[in-house]
């Protein structure tokens, strides 16, 4: 492993690198197929235009973006990143992109999605975590789902997605609710006086 | 319980329930897929009424490893 920031079971997470903006990244994001859900993202992309977006993460301070690496194999197959962080009143939205399609199976996307949110809420403290979903999307609602998101909202007919206007569904987990699925361990006990 | 399991494999990634066995898993049922994981998930808490962690999702991708997450649950 290179450089890893926090480690899965099936992926672990690293700051990307120029090589990954040279290598496969800058052609997901082309990707009719891979980008249809993501908000309308209908621009080409080109190597210099994902060299340019990796020298801009230099100075993000609100949002932390991460190249996602197979453990197995050590592929860079996607990235995804904590946006919009708001740093006073603690949240933050999430965005995921797996490119590599054969790494769509299983259960790659949850774990991504269940690491994001262990760094969001137990190394930045964040306490809600927003997100929204394409309602045609099923992959994205299943997970979120299961993440327990709560459904606050929906901006009707917003995003025109092949062909339509889909409404965009909006969902929030507060810390409170993911650590009751995912309870922190007990405190050491700790030798020596009191 | 282990039939209660393939009923619910068989339901959510629509293969006949003899098809089944401890070794099923994505590798041998091609609907298995991220979506189909995520549908048999929530299935499966509802068929047993446990909550699975984060990381139990991750690991329960065949029948035998289902059975095994709930036995520790003491179902």
């Amino acid at each position: 492993m290179y450089n890893p920031y926090i480690i899965g079971r099936l992926v672990y997470f690293r700051h990307p690198t120029e090589e990954d903006a040279v290598g496969r990244w800058h052609e997901w994001i082309s990707d009719q197929e891979t980008m249809q859900y993501v908000g309308n993202y209908v621009w080409p992309n080109s190597k210099e235009k994902q060299i340019e977006f990796y020298n801009s993460l230099r100075n993000a301070k609100d949002l932390m973006t991460f190249s996602i690496i197979d453990i197995a194999t050590e592929r860079h197959i996607g990235v995804c990143n904590l946006s919009s962080i708001n740093w006073v009143s603690k949240f933050c939205g999430l965005a995921v992109i797996i490119g590599e399609k054969e790494f769509r199976k299983g259960a790659y996307s949850f774990e991504v999605v269940s690491l994001l949110l262990r760094i969001a809420f137990l190394t930045l403290n964040m306490r809600t975590i927003k997100g929204g979903y394409i309602r045609s999307n099923e992959h994205s609602r299943s997970i979120l789902q299961v993440l327990r998101f709560r459904e606050v909202g929906c901006f009707r007919n917003l995003f025109w997605v092949n062909g339509r206007y889909e409404d965009h569904v909006l969902v929030q987990l507060d810390r409170e609710d993911w650590l009751q699925r995912n309870p922190l361990p007990a405190p050491p006990i700790l030798a020596g006086k009191a | 319980m282990l039939a209660k399991i393939k009923k619910v494999v068989s339901m959510i990634m629509k293969v006949p329930i003899d098809s089944i066995s401890e070794s099923s898993s994505p590798e041998t049922i091609a609907d298995w897929d991220s979506l189909h994981h995520m549908k048999l998930v929530m299935a499966l808490e509802e068929e047993f009424g446990v909550v699975f962690s984060d990381q139990e999702i991750i690991e329960i991708t065949s029948v035998e490893k289902i059975a095994d997450t709930l036995r520790g649950k003491e179902i």
